[in-house]
């Protein structure tokens, strides 16, 4: 858990223009991060904008995680900035809006002009490759992280004898292969190998199969 | 792969392959998970279950008789992959089973609970999957991947179920005496949840836990000497596997077996005894 200390300052020499201002900074997921957001000046008008005038309150807007505090920031302030998911990116975009008695590009008909400063990074590890599908609305479908649970097969049949295989072409130990025997009364026992799944019949030791059992099996095989 | 689209997660597992069929969610519900037993001789007027149907009606929990849904038609139990986790976080203990008919396409399942295991008003969420090609949603939009055989591998039309974990086995239990409580050496799982804040979203495939009827086959254990002996009831009324969702700060889900508590209506199996087929479970999140 690491705290990193990020200053942004707006130029002074810039105070008359709309600007953008960024910075990066990687983390983790329990990093936190100090920023301090700071508007450069050349009157004394346009500090004293920055002290007292409503409309220079910092303005958040947020992607993937939070800041504190959340109002009342003004240029000179300082927020911690936290993330909230891991393993993907954020965003803090704090937009503060200042004096000046001839803006370019500001606001019509006012003396306002706004600096906006961005602060971003990855939040752990992001992935190097994968696949990302978003419906209509915007919603992911698939994250590059995710796995598709797939069907591959079902086996239904009898198993002749002590023990018998499938063959499964591709199937492996590997953790990512899934089989289950879903059959009535079955004694069939079911281990995945390398490309088959091997079969074998319960052992019910000198007892023997008292109870009705059969050798019938109804294999559900996937992949997550 | 001689055919279609492939891709990776990060570290390496398959999302979409061009050879696997992605399900598709054919039904879903919410359900009170009862104990099975049908008849009308089972039950007191309120509904409750004598269990183990032989005219107790007290016990550990007297619980509703499981609901029966429909299987949709053209379905069988075979084609059909079920999907449940708790609605809620209400319950201390949420172990939960299925039976299905032996019917194909006009079969049914329920969700079920051990006899001890009281669920009183909180319920189940269920959903019901299979293979076919058929979108859920508007297909103007997004992405559909088929196999060479023409099934549908994705479709960003429909709900995906995002599988994280798989393990699988055949659940014992070690019935040391009637009224052991062990777990037995083989507990299938537990799955831990990858997304630890979203764990009242994680389904579990509950075909693993699959029963026909009252009882589940084992193999082993040996006869209680205090008991007689008898080979149609020994045991296997109460032998089954479940599986439990723990939903603590480090949610997981793993299946095993229930236990016999009454010597009366109990075990008359002694030491361990093995389920006699191999079931498996998988976790993840339908979004």
């Amino acid at each position: 858990m690491a705290t990193y200390t990020v200053g942004i300052t707006s130029a002074s020499s810039v105070s008359q223009y709309p600007l953008t201002t960024s910075a990066t900074q990687d983390i983790q997921i329990n990093d936190t991060v100090s920023l301090t957001v700071t508007v450069g000046t050349n009157t004394t008008a346009q500090a004293t904008s920055l002290t007292n005038e409503t409309y220079s309150v910092a303005v958040f807007t947020l992607l993937n995680c939070t800041v504190s505090p959340s109002s009342n920031v003004r240029s000179g302030g300082t927020v911690t900035v936290t993330p909230v998911n891991n393993n993907t990116g954020y965003r803090c975009e704090v937009v503060i809006t200042h004096y000046h008695e001839n803006p370019v590009g500001g606001s019509a008909g006012t003396n306002r002009q706004t600096k906006t400063f961005v602060l971003s990074g990855s939040v752990g590890v992001l992935p190097v490759y994968g696949l990302e599908i978003f419906d209509a609305n915007g919603n992911s479908r698939l994250r590059y992280d995710n796995r598709l649970c797939k069907f591959n097969s079902v086996f239904t049949g009898t198993l002749s004898g002590q023990s018998g295989t499938l063959s499964v072409p591709g199937i492996a130990s590997d953790g990512t292969w899934g089989i289950s025997n879903q059959a009535q009364n079955s004694l069939v026992k079911c281990f995945i190998g390398t490309n088959v799944i091997a079969l074998s019949q319960a052992n019910f030791g000198s007892a023997g199969n008292l109870y009705g059992g059969n050798l019938n099996y109804e294999i559900i095989v996937f992949r997550v | 792969m001689p055919y279609g689209f492939l891709s990776n997660t990060d570290n390496g597992y398959a999302q979409i392959d061009g050879e696997n069929l992605q399900l598709k969610v054919l039904a879903s519900g919410t359900v009170v998970p009862g104990v099975i037993g049908g008849s009308s001789s089972d039950k007191d007027s309120a509904g409750n279950v004598y269990y183990p149907f032989t005219g107790r009606s007290s016990g550990w929990n007297p619980n509703k008789a499981a609901v029966s849904i429909a299987i949709p038609s053209g379905y069988g139990t075979k084609d059909v992959f079920l999907f449940a986790k708790p609605s809620n976080s209400n319950q201390t203990t949420k172990m939960i089973g299925c039976l299905f008919s032996t019917s194909q396409g006009t079969g049914y399942f329920q969700i079920t609970c051990p006899e001890w295991v009281s669920w009183g008003s909180n319920t189940v969420d269920y959903k019901l999957c299979a293979i076919n090609s058929d979108e859920d949603e508007n297909t103007s939009y997004g992405l559909r991947v088929f196999t060479a055989s023409g099934g549908l591998g994705f479709s960003s039309n429909r709900t995906n179920f995002k599988g994280e974990q798989f393990a699988y086995g055949t659940p014992n239990r070690t019935m040391t005496s009637t009224t052991s409580t062990n777990y037995g050496s083989t507990v299938v799982g537990p799955l831990y949840f990858d997304k630890p804040n979203e764990k009242a979203d994680y389904y579990c495939f509950l075909n693993g836990c699959a029963a026909y009827s009252a009882w589940q086959l084992v193999t082993g254990g040996s006869q209680q000497s205090s008991f007689t002996f008898n080979q149609n009831t020994r045991g296997i009324y109460w032998y089954q596997p479940y599986v439990e969702f723990n939903l603590s700060s480090t949610p997981s889900v793993k299946m095993y077996s229930t236990y016999s508590k009454s010597l009366a209506y109990g075990s008359y199996l002694g030491n361990a005894v093995d389920l006699a087929s191999t079931r498996g479970i998988v976790i993840g999140i339908f979004v």
